[in-house]
Order: C-alpha cells, then sequence, then structure tokens
C-alpha cells in the first residue's frame, strides 16, 4: 500500500524568515552556493525549506549572480 | 534621485589605465546627469565561473550611486557600447528619495570622504575594507551606506 513511501522530509523552517539579517543578494555568493546542487542547479525549497517569498528571491539572485558569470550555469561550465 | 548599484566586467587582460578609464567614464557619465558617485568598489580580476569572451578571468568593478532615473536609460547604453564592458548589471536599491533623504545620503558620502582622509593618512587604518574577504567587504560597504 504505501509502499512508495519516500520523501527526503524537510520541515526545516526558511533560514531566511529565521534570519532577517541573511541578505539575499546576487552578490553574496557564500550564501548563495548553500543553495546549488554541485551541478550548479537551483535546489528546490522542498529540499531546502525556503519559503515561497525567499526562494523566489534567492531563484531571482542566483540568475543574476549567473548572468554576471559570479556563478555557473551548469557544471560543465568550467571556466577553460 | 534613486539609489542604484552597478557592476560591470572588464576582460582580464585589461590594463590599470583601461579600468581607470571606463571607471571615469561611468563617474562621469554620472554626474552629467546630476548625479552622485557614493562608493567605487574595484573587485579586481576574478576567475569567472564560465568563459566569457574566450578568457576565464575578468576585472569587476562595482559602484554605487544616487542618480534620476533618467541616467539609467544613457547608462545602460553607454555600457552597451563600450567595448571594454563585456558584462554589466544595474539595480535599483531604493525609490524615489525625498529631499530629506537624499540630503542624509550626501552628509553620509561627505563624512566617508572625511573619514577616508583620516584613514589613508593613518597606516594601520589605511587597510580599510580591502583585505576582508569579499562578502564581509560587501557588508562593510553596505553598511556604511545604510542600505
Amino acid at each position: 500500500m504505501g509502499m512508495k513511501r519516500r520523501g527526503f522530509f524537510r520541515p526545516k523552517t526558511c533560514r531566511f524568515c529565521e534570519d532577517k539579517n541573511l541578505l539575499i543578494d546576487y552578490k553574496e555568493l557564500q550564501i548563495l552556493r548553500h543553495f546549488v546542487t554541485e551541478g550548479g542547479k537551483i535546489v528546490p525549497s522542498r529540499i531546502s525549506g525556503n519559503c515561497a517569498y525567499h526562494q523566489r528571491e534567492l531563484a531571482g539572485a542566483i540568475k543574476q549572480a549567473r548572468v554576471m558569470a559570479l556563478m555557473s550555469f551548469t557544471s560543465g561550465d568550467i571556466a577553460s | 534621485m534613486k539609489k542604484y548599484e552597478t557592476l560591470f566586467l572588464l576582460p582580464g587582460d585589461v590594463t590599470e589605465e583601461i579600468v581607470q578609464d571606463v571607471t571615469q567614464k561611468v563617474t562621469r557619465l554620472v554626474r552629467n546627469h546630476q548625479g552622485h558617485v557614493t562608493k567605487i568598489d574595484d573587485w579586481g580580476k576574478r576567475r569567472l565561473a564560465y568563459a566569457v569572451q574566450k578568457q576565464s578571468r575578468g576585472h569587476y568593478i562595482y559602484v554605487l550611486f544616487i542618480a534620476p532615473p533618467d541616467l539609467i536609460v544613457a547608462l545602460e547604453r553607454m555600457m552597451r557600447l563600450e567595448t571594454q564592458i563585456t558584462k554589466f548589471h544595474i539595480v535599483r536599491l531604493s525609490e524615489l528619495l525625498t529631499q530629506a533623504q537624499l540630503d542624509q545620503e550626501l552628509r553620509g558620502i561627505a563624512s566617508a570622504e572625511v573619514l577616508e582622509q583620516e584613514v589613508s593618512s593613518d597606516p594601520e587604518k589605511a587597510e580599510g575594507n580591502s583585505n576582508l574577504p569579499l562578502e564581509e567587504n560587501l557588508k562593510a560597504v553596505a553598511n556604511e551606506n545604510g542600505i
């Protein structure tokens, strides 16, 4: 019956809601890196536990950082 | 007048001259539109996440400024035309400032300049922000500017 019960359970709270001082900014690479996979993909909020609002802000910031070559689009992007 | 920041990228092999030249073009444009440059932060050469114009390193420059909104169109156009600027990003940091807020910002700039004078005369303090890791440096910049 319920054999297919899998799931990375993430009842965690949103990191940014917890700590209002954590600034989501395309320049804050140290923070942004936490929310990106090895392959450079953005981590979904069901894994990271981010609330919808902050997840959107975060995704936007990551994309901005990518455009400015501060973060890569994909793992194959390693600069020559 | 609104607060803006811009980050632009020059090729990795630019000379100091070109860096200064481009930076001055930008600041001059801001001033021509009755704007004020709040902070110029030269991040220097960094490794890029991916090759831009076949290079793996680039020179980043960050400028904080306050200007009327009509500057932005001109600034963007100038950056697109400038061959040395390979990437740029302009962000609006505030809504329209009231005169009072503007005065406060300008006072902040003036006192920051005074502080810099003091700092440069005292060699111990002269390290300033530039030796901190990037994140802290940015936070320091943000704090200084009341963001």
